[in-house]
């Protein structure tokens, strides 16, 4: 049991490698966990939990390509992961809505209009939706992400897609007024 | 498309803070994981025991369901199970998701409802400002064969995972599936989508006949 409870706190340059990537990716991180989940407290939680496990494989993950990438990856799924525990249990979804609600990011109108049109779709389909629209994420790169068949998520933003397009018409609407 | 591309661009420039919180907030955080990980492993003996424990107690128990993906069966479905999914046994698979709690008697014993039905109809399950059930889930409506807790009518509409939530790889459940069904439920208040929700999890089952006998001694005792 002794050798199974060490465990290993992050060496003075690794914080530093870490510390380094953090400033690099953790504001637009948060944005982006923002804009899915819908709640900016929750994307930080995330965020945080994931550079916890960059600091804790950072042996590893500073071997990779893209480390960017795979906090980004990891954070998503962390977060589509923490959606679907929460909406298991109908009292568990109840306080992360009421909690959503008080820690929504201040936001022009417009964008007003689309939080409240991306709110309707379920967070894994959010996900998509920014991953490719907005990052450009090719559809393989967001099926990696989302743990998913690249069909289906072919399939879902085109769902997504559907479901946004009054959302448009609306934005087009108040244009003409 | 590019409208599109644009709004949400703005929407994501909208919701990216001006600063990031400071690091030392990470490394405050993996200090505080590494204690809990140590209480949590400081439990281990006393857990080991209480597995042993749990182990005896199944062996000498009559067809104790457990926690296990699901499975096809290579025959035909046994008497009595319904079309759709009716050759599957085990829990409902539950996508990517885990759980806050972890499926056993012990745990059965304390959900608000539980019946063995048939799925009858499903309905999309629309959010509105007094809902808080988001989509992605469905309305289901089963008819039931038997009450363990917490109803006793013919038919009853709880709200569900949808499937494709649920797996992506296949179906896992339709009209004619039959489920023994159980979840939580806003206590006190009729039973129905807006109050009962299913739990996946290991907590839904598709019908078998030891499970839910398993599931009828446990809301007895």
């Amino acid at each position: 049991l002794q050798r199974v409870t060490h465990v290993r706190t992050p060496s003075a340059s690794t914080g530093d490698e870490v510390a380094a990537l953090y400033a690099r990716t953790c504001r637009p991180l948060i944005g982006l966990l923002t804009s899915i989940g819908g709640s900016r407290s929750e994307a930080e939680e995330i965020a945080q939990d994931a550079y916890v496990k960059v600091l804790q494989q950072w042996p590893t993950i500073r071997s990779y390509d893209d480390p960017d990438a795979w906090v980004r990856t990891v954070a998503v799924r962390l977060l589509i992961s923490r959606h679907r525990r929460a909406t298991v249990a109908t009292l568990g979804l109840r306080r992360l809505a009421a909690q959503a609600r008080q820690d929504e990011p201040e936001l022009t109108a417009d964008s007003v209009a689309t939080a409240t049109a991306l709110r309707r779709l379920p967070v894994p389909q959010r996900a998509a939706v920014i991953l490719h629209y907005v990052l450009d994420l090719p559809l393989h790169d967001v099926a990696e992400h989302l743990q998913l068949p690249v069909g289906t998520v072919k399939s879902r933003l085109s769902r997504a897609r559907a479901a946004l397009a009054p959302l448009l018409r609306e934005t087009e609407e108040t244009k003409n007024v | 498309m590019s409208d599109l591309k644009a709004l949400l661009n703005r929407y994501v420039h909208d919701s990216t803070p001006d600063a990031a919180p400071p690091f030392s907030a990470v490394s405050v955080r993996l200090q505080r994981r590494t204690r809990r990980r140590r209480a949590l492993l400081s439990a281990v003996p006393l857990l080991l025991v209480a597995a042993a424990a749990a182990a005896v107690i199944s062996a000498r128990g009559p067809s104790t369901p457990t926690a296990q993906a699901p499975t096809v069966s290579a025959g035909t479905a046994p008497a009595g199970q319904s079309a759709g999914a009716g050759s599957r046994r085990g829990p409902l698979p539950d996508g990517q998701g885990s759980c806050i709690e972890s499926y056993n008697l012990a745990t059965l014993k304390q959900r608000a409802f539980a019946f063995d039905g048939t799925v009858t109809a499903t309905a999309d399950q629309k959010p509105s400002d007094s809902d808080d059930t988001p989509s992605g889930f469905l309305a289901v409506t089963f008819t039931v064969n038997e009450w363990f807790r917490g109803g006793d009518q013919n038919t009853v509409t709880i709200t569900m995972m949808e499937p494709a939530l649920l797996s992506a790889q296949e179906m896992s459940y339709r009209v004619g599936t039959r489920l023994l069904v159980t979840g939580e439920a806003d206590r006190g208040r009729p039973l129905q989508a807006s109050t009962a929700t299913a739990w996946v999890c290991g907590f839904t089952h598709y019908y078998d006949q030891p499970t839910a006998n398993a599931w009828r001694q446990t809301f007895k005792g």
